[in-house]
């Protein structure tokens, strides 16, 4: 008796607590926090709708972040998270019409000779810690991502210009105007010099300086450190981390910009990043309601997620991204360390030659690849450059739509024939031609596509067996080892997509460049001409000539197929209908790239 | 009893540096390092990579110089700094144990207490509905896998919204009182500690329920019940005692295994624990946290096994410790 009494009572008393769980509603109409100071006196008038103040975002963030220090973001979550929300640039970029906004400053100029960029800044505008922001922080940020004794930060080598006779890296000028106009005076001239200073994310001289100069910088802004001291110049700031769980950003109440209306923006109040690494949980939280947005949908996904849209939730078809997926035949005729050669020397022969490599690319069923390993969520590409780079994509490249016949007849003019009746080609010394294509064994669309090649290859005589094989190990062959027959990989475009991006994978001395890479001089004449291509590219000023060179790099790289060139992925992303002023872009971040501007209705 | 406990402790020690040495030649021998993970990034170039490889000792492939390079300030006490997350690893080692304590404790809770009553009534009403119950619930908790049961766990709560979907708590955690914080969090426990629970409770409740029908089957049971001892006093107050010895045992390699056993479950159900933080240091070959992870887990075990041993000293009278 006495036992159920007792059980009664504690149900009545959880049940009275549980009813009163919540101590403030979520939305108010106010900005909370709230605004703190006088608009900045050149304040950037953004052109959005007009929204309201209040409520909060929730997002997914697919690992934990690895540091909050922006000079030594590298890793793609981290600077997913800093990058545009925490911290900005001198200039901001557009991500849905891709192209730069002034942002920080009121406008940028450039010399006619392409080597002198003049910024000058807005007026008024101040940190997320409240002091106020002026030429003397752009210098010392400078400074800072120029220091050679950083060993944590990659940003000079963006900067970088070249090396003198004595090894010494040549960097570009700056200078100090006034208090709010700086110069930077380039050795060359480079007209994506914006594209170096996208990576120059602001950091303040008031708070960093006595600790660089003592050498304490590296351990500043660690994950564990006290978010006040992460002061940045974004629409946010850090409030709370707690590791393996959320990170979340409140408004920063310093920020710099207004709507048309005079009224201070950001208008959401927080954003929430919750931290989830298996994508059947996002998907899951997203169906739930826990989650606001979803930002990434990958092609198998993408179907059941667009099941998913009502008039609450809006799912959208952003299209081709930047990213690439090719096949790479080993071109190098280098030796390893014992001496002997890194690929046989009948096996190297046909790579080198182009005919070869082009009739592989018409053995290769693009279609195909794209319905089957994508599930209709690609389209076929042809060159380094997809569509979804607007301003510098051209159509004008060498196409090669599915035709075995084509790739049949194209091997027998190279000498290869099937004498043996196996099925399989052989060359003039009796080799059967085959080669074993490797990929990553972690990414289940590679190895998909990898086997389907290897169907394609066999229907038009070739040998080719798909291997997958380790993360780790792909990197170390195609990296050191550089034994590999041929590779199936892809790359992840940079922010913003431009010449200055790709330089590490086009010209013959870059490490990227994987059919054969870090050569002292151009190997073959196509190759020079790339590499006096792009080197005309950088430093040509007029934009219509710029766009021409790079159509002829283009041009020659379908031709000569360094890189087959396979798919573009199409993405997608969904969004409950609440949030205003939503502009999807292929280029990350997808949804919050104007975070400032986004309101709930 | 103290010469026990010292030299079980003083044991530890070598076992510690014989596993920690395996780990490491495993990670100095399997190829790559944590810096793959940079490879193909936008604006990283091999020369910074390199920097970061001599910064690191990453650029001897030498297991002994390696080992060493961690051994000697881990004598110190100075495990070092992730490479990932440059942050000192013990603080994120430190912030993630509590966690993990969370969920496998209230496993635990969940096992351990559900399976001793039900291997008990299993036993004493054998082959009657309560035992083929409980039958059915041992075998399905002994298949099942547990990825496949967290997924369906998870699209459960999405569908149903019984439940929240994973994480340790609600994204409205702020505007909740004490009570509300709390009431928050055994919800979002719920679910992940029912799954991590099952397979203790399938495996215990089989072994309660076969030592209980042993013991019942005893001649001082008999006895007991000849001199006119009711049922559930010969049940709870002479049977279970015995019947629970090798449980004992079981429970103690519970204990050890409190913060090693979580990972597959952790990672389903986006619980910020320890599992998921050593998994993905392997998977980045962060070599200074699994070094930490691994040191730990050893000693946590080895402590495991102390504990089991000496619970069962405590219980059983005839066990004497040298």
């Amino acid at each position: 008796m006495r036992k159920i009494i007792v059980a009664a009572l504690m149900s009545a008393m959880i049940a009275a607590a549980a009813c009163n769980t919540r101590t403030t509603p979520i939305t108010s109409g106010q900005p909370n926090p709230p605004f703190i100071g006088e608009k900045p006196q050149d304040a950037y008038v953004s052109k959005c709708e007009p929204g309201n103040y209040g409520g909060e975002m929730i997002l997914e963030l697919f690992a934990d972040p690895t540091t909050f220090n922006v000079t030594f973001a590298v890793d793609e979550h981290t600077t997913n998270l800093l990058w545009y929300h925490v911290h900005r640039c001198l200039v901001d970029y557009n991500n849905a019409d891709t192209e730069y906004d002034p942002g920080l400053c009121t406008k940028y100029e450039v010399s006619p000779d392409g080597k002198e960029w003049t910024f000058y800044l807005r007026k008024g505008v101040r940190w997320s810690d409240g002091e106020p922001f002026n030429a003397d922080d752009v210098i010392f940020t400078y400074h800072l991502a120029t220091d050679e004794k950083l060993a944590d930060s990659s940003i000079r080598d963006i900067f970088r210009e070249g090396r003198d006779a004595n090894n010494q890296s040549i960097y570009p000028q700056i200078e100090k105007i006034d208090d709010h106009s700086v110069r930077f005076r380039l050795s060359k001239p480079n007209a994506d010099f914006l594209d170096a200073i996208f990576n120059l994310y602001m950091v303040p001289k008031h708070k960093w300086e006595k600790a660089w100069k003592d050498g304490k910088f590296s351990e500043q802004m660690t994950v564990s450190a006290n978010p006040a001291d992460v002061v940045g110049l974004g629409p946010f700031r850090l409030k709370e981390y707690t590791a393996g769980e959320r990170v979340v950003l409140e408004r920063n109440p310093h920020f710099w910009k207004v709507d048309s209306r005079g009224n201070r923006l950001p208008y959401i109040d927080r954003l929430k990043f919750i931290i989830a690494k298996d994508f059947n949980t996002i998907q899951a939280k997203f169906q739930a309601g826990e989650l606001d947005v979803m930002s990434r949908l990958r092609a198998t996904d993408f179907a059941n997620i667009k099941a998913m849209e009502s008039d609450k939730i809006k799912v959208v078809d952003i299209g081709a991204t930047v990213d690439t997926r090719w096949l790479i035949l080993n071109q190098n005729p280098g030796t390893d360390s014992q001496g002997k050669l890194l690929v046989e020397p009948w096996k190297l022969k046909l790579f080198r030659n182009q005919k070869f490599r082009q009739a592989v690319s018409y053995a290769i069923n693009r279609e195909g690849l794209a319905n089957t390993a994508f599930v209709g969520r690609a389209e076929p590409l042809y060159s380094f450059v997809t569509p979804a780079d607007k301003t510098w994509y051209s159509d004008d490249i060498q196409k090669y739509p599915f035709n075995p016949d084509l790739a049949r007849q194209m091997f027998a003019e190279i000498g290869l024939k099937d004498t043996n009746g196996d099925g399989f080609l052989e060359d003039a010394e009796g080799h059967t031609i085959g080669f074993v294509i490797n990929t990553n064994s972690n990414n289940e669309m590679r190895v998909q596509s990898a086997a389907f090649i290897a169907e394609n290859l066999k229907a038009v005589g070739i040998k080719a067996t798909s291997v997958p094989l380790p993360a780790n190990v792909m990197i170390e062959i195609i990296t050191t080892k550089l034994t590999f027959e041929a590779v199936l990989f892809g790359w992840v475009g940079g922010v913003p997509p431009g010449p200055s991006n790709v330089k590490n994978t086009v010209l013959s001395s870059a490490e990227q460049h994987v059919c054969y890479p870090n050569q002292k001089t151009p190997s073959t004449e196509w190759e020079a001409r790339l590499d006096e291509l792009m080197h005309k590219v950088e430093t040509t000023v007029d934009m219509a000539e710029r766009k021409r060179l790079y159509a002829e790099v283009q041009r020659i790289w379908s031709e000569q197929l360094p890189e087959i060139n396979l798919v573009c992925e199409k993405e997608g992303v969904a969004y409950k209908t609440k949030f205003g002023n939503i502009r999807p872009a292929s280029l990350r971040p997808r949804l919050t790239w104007n975070a400032e501007e986004i309101y709930i209705k | 009893m103290k010469t026990f406990l010292l030299r079980r402790i003083l044991f530890a020690i070598p076992l510690i540096i014989v596993v920690t040495f395996i780990t490491k030649s495993m990670l100095v021998l399997a190829p790559g390092s944590y810096l793959d993970s940079l490879y193909g990034t936008p604006g990283i170039t091999q020369e910074f990579i390199q920097r970061q490889k001599e910064l690191h000792h990453l650029d001897t492939e030498n297991v002994l110089e390696r080992y060493w390079y961690w051994f000697w300030p881990a004598m110190r006490g100075e495990f070092g700094y992730s490479f990932r997350y440059r942050a000192s690893v013990w603080d994120m080692i430190g912030g993630r144990v509590i966690n993990t304590l969370m969920l496998t404790g209230a496993a635990l809770i969940f096992s351990w207490g559900l399976a001793i009553p039900l291997g008990v009534v299993a036993a004493v009403r054998r082959n009657g509905w309560a035992d083929r119950v409980c039958s059915f619930i041992s075998f399905f908790g002994l298949s099942i896998p547990s990825v496949f049961f967290s997924l369906l766990m998870i699209m459960f709560a999405a569908k149903t919204r019984l439940f929240p979907v994973g994480s340790l708590r609600s994204a409205y955690w702020d505007e909740l009182t004490a009570w509300g914080r709390l009431l928050d969090l055994l919800w979002h426990l719920a679910l992940p500690a029912l799954v991590l629970g099952t397979i203790g409770l399938a495996q215990y409740m089989r072994q309660m329920r076969s030592e209980m029908i042993e013991t019942l089957s005893q001649d001082f049971i008999r006895t007991a019940r000849a001199k006119g001892l009711s049922q559930r006093r010969i049940i709870w107050r002479h049977a279970v005692p015995n019947a629970i010895n090798p449980l004992v045992t079981l429970f103690g390699f519970s204990l050890a295994f409190l913060l090693a056993g979580a990972l597959i479950t952790e990672y389903v159900f986006a619980w910020p624990g320890l599992g998921t933080l050593v998994y993905e240091s392997l998977v980045n070959k962060d070599e200074p946290m699994v070094m930490a992870a691994v040191t730990m887990l050893v000693m946590m075990i080895v402590a495991g096994n102390l504990i089991a041993d000496v619970l069962l000293a405590l219980i059983d009278p005839r066990i004497r410790l040298e």
